[in-house]
């Protein structure tokens, strides 16, 4: 018996086919995960299977079977009577999802308490489903708060709440990625179980890893259409259709490793400690973290959120004043310096952050962006223009974009823009902070291939920092992995990835490993 | 991402509502009584004369005529020049202060931030009216009083205001950047935060003009702003108020006008906020 059968759906919004005319089909027991980059239309689509789509969509489709209930021609009344029972839903963001002045365990069994079936205690019912999904201590957590929780544990909340009207099909659109790559696998080995007890699960995602650990098919989708589709091995290992074979090429893969010869050390930070007061006490951001980077050489940082990587960025380009111990830059005191000293020398290391939006004034055009770094830079006042242009085609952009907003270009060519403005500046090292997390898959192995391309050119040195180990074992030389704001390994990228001696790096490579090698 | 943007643009472009329109043309015809009232009408608004006093409204006195004679009409046509250069001298003045105040505090070690927000928060426990009197008392009455009293009553909003602002400005990744560049501290104060907190001042401030030019023509109409002859709004209706029943035009009319360009301005200053805050 089929979880979800649909023919010809179509989503218009505006007068323009967000979605035009999809076919899915999910079995019992079943996923079936939709993959495609940011605007393919895939978290519409989930939407409309659960009669959730914005007002201003026209949802119309030849044939839509829910949960093994025919909805094609829905009121809202009766959607309402098919969400829980027929077809639950877990989204991305637990945090926003659950609200926030209810208990875990009330809102687990909302679904329940609506319909009130069945005799036994609704306490009980929670205890099962926080059971079912593999909550620890579930009786404490039913009466915690959800801001209680970690990231991990709420989302399990969130499936169990799926789960509580006993669903047929689960909806999970984008379930694991604000999530550590350590979570994430608990929460997709947890959603590999469910559909192995026989419900159907429809995944979306844009993550071709997620899909290769849980998916039996595959549907690839693009602007709307769905371009190619079929069993999972079949699809991520022999790629009929051009765009899959595009998504597949963009995955970051461990590369071969370059020829180490010995180089100078330009960035070094000995021992550097930083912490913050907050109000349950001081918390220690980077504790007694000790790199050094060769010249033209790459240094990747990777850990999950919180670690301290953004922090030891920060001190490595001393925004921050570090604690204890000091960061040395080509040769000469950095971290102890006067600020007044610094600035003639911080052109020397920029800094590309991930908000590449947030890091542009909104007022200036990208003209003035990079004429404040290139005045800086001594390029008189005259000259800017066309330089500007220079840095801008350097970076693959053409010069129409030199009038317009950062807000009006697309998050590809902010992340582009910010990297000219950082090269305006004349460096020799750039600390990269997330430079692709924001960016979709494709655009992701763009903006890498330009980095890799300048560093060749520019013989830069970088410092790159990412969540992400598949990116950073693309890019790096040398890895150190930070928890807790401690580097608990570091060492040359092979040794790193094929030799990994601290637990955590182990539970980070398992994470990840189907693709990096 | 793309239908987004269209859809941003689509609703930058949408045209104002007629009522937000209608206030900008009432406001347009004030900023050109003020620049040329001689345009509006030909009669001198002090030029008083026994014959004529207390004429009702007529084509040859429009708002009809006051117990010297005056032509209300021209009084109302001359006095927008007394009110509007009150309400947007005092909301200027107003701004600058809260903003210097603001952002300087907002930058300020916590200590130094600490003692000004108190002081802040001290002023603004009081009604801005209220304050107004206190420095008005102090420095004396007149026009230019009016001015600084005012200021000084609306500066406090301003700076909290600005210095919330400043908060979120001196976060933003464009400081960052510019810091890691290598700007220097006063040219990123100068470049970056304070054109970024002043936005949401400036919204502020067209709004504050309207709560000026009321509070101007209480305090005018309680005697404590221009001297008496000076056709300003509150004057004329102070003139007016012992001739409430027998020429109820000397005291209607300034006060409509009053209330219309309150209202037109705070129409204005909405639609821009709403346009500011998209």
């Amino acid at each position: 018996m089929s979880a979800l059968s649909v023919r010809g759906l179509r989503i218009r919004i505006g007068g323009v086919d967000v979605v035009d005319g999809i076919d899915l089909d999910v079995a019992a027991g079943e996923c079936l995960a939709i993959v495609g980059e940011s605007g393919a239309g895939k978290s519409l689509t989930a939407r409309a299977l659960l009669g959730l789509t914005p007002p201003h969509a026209d949802v119309a489709a030849e044939s839509l079977v829910v949960g093994g209930v025919d909805s094609a021609r829905f009121t809202d009344a009766q959607w309402r009577g098919v969400r829980g029972t027929g077809v639950g839903l877990v989204s991305q963001d637990a945090l926003v999802s659950l609200d926030p002045l209810r208990r875990i365990g009330r809102e687990v069994v909302e679904p329940l308490e609506i319909r009130r079936r069945g005799g036994g205690s609704l306490d009980d019912a929670v205890v099962a489903l926080l059971e079912r999904v593999a909550m620890p201590e579930p009786a404490l957590r039913a009466r915690q708060y959800p801001h209680e929780l970690s990231g991990g544990l709420r989302q399990r909340a969130l499936i169990a709440s799926a789960l509580a009207g006993d669903p047929r099909l689960l909806v999970a659109d984008e379930p694991t990625t604000a999530l550590d790559a350590t979570v994430q696998r608990r929460i997709l080995s947890l959603l590999g179980e469910l559909t192995a007890s026989g419900i159907g699960l429809l995944l979306i995602t844009h993550d071709l890893s997620v899909v290769r650990s849980l998916a039996d098919r595959v549907a690839v989708m693009r602007d709307g259409r769905i371009v190619e589709t079929g069993a999972t091995s079949r699809v991520l290992d022999e790629p009929q259709h051009s765009y899959t074979r595009e998504l597949l090429a963009a995955v970051p893969r461990a590369r071969a490793p370059r020829e180490v010869m010995p180089a100078p050390v330009v960035l070094e930070a000995t021992s550097v400690t930083k912490s913050y007061r907050s109000p349950d006490g001081t918390r220690m951001a980077v504790s007694a973290a000790t790199i050094s980077v060769q010249q033209g050489k790459t240094l990747g940082i990777v850990g999950e959120s919180g670690s301290g990587k953004s922090t030891l960025a920060r001190l490595l380009l001393a925004l921050e004043k570090p604690d204890s111990g000091h960061v040395i830059l080509e040769g000469a005191q950095w971290s102890e310096s006067r600020e007044s000293e610094r600035r003639s020398r911080r052109g020397a290391i920029q800094l590309i952050e991930q908000d590449a939006l947030g890091s542009f004034d909104p007022r200036h055009t990208v003209a003035r962006a990079l004429a404040e770094s290139l005045a800086l830079a001594g390029v008189a006042r005259a000259s800017r223009r066309a330089r500007s242009i220079e840095l801008l085609a350097l970076v693959g952009l053409s010069a129409e974009v030199v009038d317009r907003r950062p807000r009006e270009l697309s998050g590809g060519q902010r992340q582009r823009v910010a990297i000219a403005r950082a090269l305006a500046r004349g460096p020799r090292i750039l600390v990269c902070d997330e430079p692709v997390s924001a960016l979709d898959v494709s655009v992701q192995a763009q903006v890498l291939a330009l980095l890799d391309g300048l560093q060749r050119d520019l013989g830069l040195t970088m410092v790159f920092i990412s969540h992400d180990l598949g990116v950073i074992a693309q890019v790096s030389d040398e890895i150190a992995v930070m928890k807790d704001g401690v580097i608990v390994e570091q060492g040359t990228a092979t040794d790193v990835l094929t030799a990994p001696q601290h637990p955590f790096t182990k539970e980070l490579l398992g994470a990840s490993a189907d693709n990096l090698f | 991402m793309s239908t987004v943007l269209s859809r941003r643009a689509i609703s930058l472009r949408r045209p104002a509502a007629p009522g937000v329109i209608l206030a900008a043309l009432v406001l347009a015809v004030l900023a050109l009584a003020v620049v040329a009232p001689g345009l509006f009408t030909p009669i001198d608004p002090l030029a008083a004369s026994a014959s004529g006093s207390l004429q009702p409204p007529s084509s040859a006195h429009l708002f009809g005529t006051d117990q010297s004679g005056r032509d209300v009409f021209a009084r109302v046509v001359y006095g927008a020049r007394y009110s509007l250069a009150v309400g947007v001298g005092a909301s200027a003045i107003a701004l600058l202060a809260g903003l210097i105040i603001g952002v300087l505090s907002g930058l300020a070690h916590p200590a130094v931030d600490s003692v000004v927000n108190r002081a802040v928060t001290i002023a603004m426990s009081f009604p801005e009216f209220l304050l107004a009197l206190v420095v008005i008392a102090i420095v004396g009455p007149g026009q230019l009083s009016l001015v600084v009293a005012l200021s000084i009553a609306a500066a406090p909003a301003y700076a909290r205001v600005a210095r919330s602002q400043t908060f979120v400005v001196k976060r933003a990744g464009y400081v960052t950047s510019a810091r890691s560049l290598g700007v220097s501290a006063p040219l990123i104060v100068l470049r970056h935060i304070v054109p970024n907190t002043l936005g949401p001042l400036a919204v502020m401030a067209t709004i504050g003009v309207g709560t000026a030019i009321v509070s101007a023509a209480g305090l005018s109409f309680l005697g404590l702003g221009p001297a008496a002859p000076a056709p300003e709004w509150g004057v004329i209706l102070s003139e007016g108020r012992n001739l409430l029943d027998r020429a109820p035009w000397i005291t209607l009319f300034p006060g409509l006008v009053i209330t219309v360009t309150v209202v037109s301005i705070s129409v204005v200053g909405r639609y821009l906020q709403s346009r500011s805050t998209r």
